[in-house]
């Protein structure tokens, strides 16, 4: 078992630690004990049906969630810590962005407070991979989901992340951002942890898989050993269906 | 089917906080009420009126009966007749806002019983106050913005002619005028529901509940926060916008609107109110009979409820908009919420000088209470900003949902800043009549906001807080 004291040593092998993480809500254990080491540049998708604890181990691990027990690091620091926020990127589910700024004021407000290098540059250059461009004046508000969701997503990756934590991060988006998007993160030199149902972006996006069901991490293991486990007579999909089944 | 949409409704809008509120704003009437001593008609017909312009105001100014995402998306889909649903809708509304126009009028009844008109007709025209500004509400959802602004300017002028002679004005029958009063009252009411019931059975129904506002332009100018240092760009966001909380058109539909109001605008105004008032104190309350009723209406009262509106005003929908996945992911909370209490008292701080200055101006010509309010516009308002907004933070009461601005489903915890308000109203009129205590209030009020800048665990025990509640 890692120890407490060990703390804010920076390690840089190792983008994640998480070990025996507990958290309750009341009487429901959302996590109930996990482990998981996530190195660096490693892309790894966190599968799990509705209500495993996917969100709360994001949560968790992005620093907006306190754990009841266990221990987490990210690159050696709390995720809590200034040291391990310099090297997040967090995308939630349905986020939102601010409301009250323009899609321009968005990203150049949180490109600043990132200390983002060439600020002004990174925001031309989403504004256009997104097609933001024509709307960089307009409220959050006015925007389509997709549109909004393509401006959280730049918000998200604006500084360049070491670490990318995001939870379904091509919902909503049209197919040919979509594909934008796989060709941006594939020539991100970054470790990713993403949180998805679709297991065709979890095999687009990541090399590597960890299942959780109630709580508890049930599998993990590379994408190429669910396709041998599928043996060509099931889909991945089943395999990954009955490997959720199997809690003990 | 009536009693079953009715009850669904009902059930849907009211907790059980709802009578909390009721109560808390039943509270508040009397104490303030009772404030005008000697004078308790004219303070209380002040009071009521004030009230009812509110309620008639942003009624006709919003639009609409409060309609959730589930009305929209299943009640109003199911194949009920719009002579069911109506009558529901209206009695739904009329109970979720009109209860509290009647507590919060309550404190009117002593005046009934001080004045000379009829405590049951009095008790008629308040019903009928009660219920105008629902049918008002529906009868202009989904007008131009030009028709609504017009008929909120004739409500006005019809609440003020009460004071100007005008027989027919909605409260002239507190002063003479009964029969005329509340006839003309009456008659309005049952014309506006009529209307209104007949406008909402014809087949634009699901169009008049539910008149949100979806088109909104963009921004005339953009913020910039080119080359400025991280804690920088925090403090002049947090210091050039001033934020009003979406609940505020809790009156009438339910509207999601991003309004985002430059400080130098809020200057403008409190310049503006600063000279007023000046001109005023010296041209007209000069020259009035020196009587305490008179100091307090004309000159503490003011002075009081503007000093407490600025406080509030800037602090309750400051973080209404904020985003815990972007803001905090990227800063200490800490860091970024003392930056964000800095900029909000600094921003108070900067609307209120032209009222310093006013009231230094009204010190010097010997205008009572004028030298206490320099103090507290310098330096209470200030703090008193800070710890309201400190405060919110703590018990996420910023963090609105759609289904949290409908009338009477109040979620108390958005309403940790009525306490806190009432607090500091309450020290502002300890101030004011109490001389000495305004240096034991600054520096009480100072330890108490220390304690929440210096105190780490405050704001991240607030944003765990939040997130376990699902405010991302």
């Amino acid at each position: 078992m890692l120890q407490e004291d060990n703390k804010d040593k920076e390690d840089l092998s190792n983008a994640l630690m998480m070990d025996s993480v507990v958290k309750t809500f009341g009487d429901i254990r959302a996590v109930d004990g996990i482990n998981i080491q996530i190195k660096d540049r490693e892309r790894v998708a966190l599968l799990g049906e509705n209500g495993a604890g996917k969100t709360t181990t994001i949560k968790i691990i992005s620093g907006l969630m306190k754990p009841d027990k266990g221990m987490v690091r990210i690159y050696g620091h709390k995720p809590s810590s200034i040291e391990a926020k310099r090297y997040i990127g967090y995308l939630p589910e349905d986020a939102s962005p601010y409301l009250n700024l323009s899609v321009r004021e968005n990203l150049d407000y949180i490109g600043t407070i990132r200390r983002t290098e060439n600020v002004q540059e990174k925001i031309e250059f989403f504004l256009d991979l997104l097609d933001l461009k024509s709307m960089e004046k307009q409220k959050p508000l006015t925007l389509s989901r997709g549109n909004r969701q393509k401006l959280c997503l730049a918000l998200s990756i604006i500084h360049e992340p070491r670490f990318a934590i995001m939870d379904e991060p091509l919902n909503y988006l049209d197919i040919p951002t979509q594909e934008k998007v796989f060709d941006y993160f594939e020539k991100m030199n970054a470790t990713f942890l993403i949180s998805t149902h679709i297991l065709s972006i979890a095999r687009r996006l990541t090399e590597k898989v960890i299942i959780l069901s109630s709580g508890k991490k049930v599998w993990e293991g590379q994408i190429k050993e669910l396709e041998d486990l599928a043996e060509g007579t099931k889909t991945i999909e089943s395999i990954v269906s009955e490997l959720m089944k199997n809690v003990s | 089917m009536f009693l079953k949409v009715l009850q669904l409704l009902v059930k849907s809008r009211f907790s059980r906080n709802y009578l909390l509120v009721i109560f808390f704003i039943f509270i508040y009437s009397i104490f303030t009420v009772n404030f005008g001593l000697n004078d308790t008609v004219n303070f209380g017909s002040y009071y009521l009126a004030f009230f009812f312009l509110i309620f008639l105001v942003s009624a006709i100014y919003t639009g609409g009966i409060s309609t959730t995402s589930a009305d929209r998306d299943f009640l109003l889909t199911s194949p009920i007749e719009n002579r069911v649903l109506v009558p529901a809708f209206f009695i739904s509304q009329a109970l979720a806002s009109s209860l509290i126009f009647i507590s919060a009028a309550s404190a009117s009844f002593i005046i009934l019983k001080n004045s000379e008109a009829s405590l049951l007709i009095g008790i008629a025209d308040i019903i009928c106050m009660a219920i105008l500004p629902i049918s008002m509400s529906l009868n202009m959802a989904g007008t131009p913005k030009a028709a609504r602004v017009g008929a909120a300017i004739v409500a006005i002028a019809w609440i003020f002619s009460s004071y100007a002679g005008f027989p027919f004005g909605p409260l002239s029958f507190l002063s003479g005028h009964l029969v005329e009063s509340s006839l003309f009252l009456i008659l309005v009411t049952i014309v506006a529901t009529a209307v209104s019931f007949r406008a909402i059975s014809q087949n634009s129904l699901p169009f008049k509940l539910s008149a949100m506002s979806t088109k909104s332009k963009g921004f005339k100018e953009l913020f910039s926060f080119r080359g400025k240092k991280p804690s920088m760009a925090v403090f002049e966001l947090h210091f050039k916008q001033v934020d009003f909380s979406s609940r505020t058109a809790s009156m009438g539909n339910i509207r999601i609107k991003v309004n985002r109001i430059s400080i130098f605008t809020i200057a403008l105004l409190t310049t503006a109110l600063g000279v007023f008032f000046v001109f005023f104190q010296l041209f007209y309350v000069k020259n009035l009979p020196k009587t305490s009723s008179d100091s307090l209406l004309y000159i503490l009262f003011p002075e009081i409820y503007i000093s407490w509106g600025i406080s509030l005003g800037l602090s309750t929908g400051t973080l209404s908009k904020e985003r815990a996945w972007l803001a905090f992911i990227s800063f200490p909370v800490e860091k970024y919420m003392r930056i964000t209490v800095l900029a909000k008292m600094s921003q108070s701080l900067f609307v209120s000088i032209p009222l310093i200055v006013a009231n230094i101006f009204l010190a010097i010509e010997g205008i009572h209470f004028a030298f206490e309010f320099i103090w507290i516009f310098a330096l209470l308002v200030p703090i008193y900003c800070g710890i309201s907004f400190s405060m919110s933070f703590y018990r996420k009461a910023y963090q609105i949902t759609q289904e949290d601005v409908l009338p009477s489903t109040y979620n108390l915890t958005q309403f940790i800043l009525l306490p806190v308000s009432f607090v500091m109203l309450v020290l502002l009129f300890l101030v004011s009549f109490f001389e000495g205590s305004l240096p034991f209030t600054i520096v009480g009020g100072g330890i108490f906001l220390s304690l929440f800048l210096l105190g780490e665990n405050h704001w991240k025990n607030g944003l765990y807080r939040m997130i376990e509640s699902g405010y991302v």
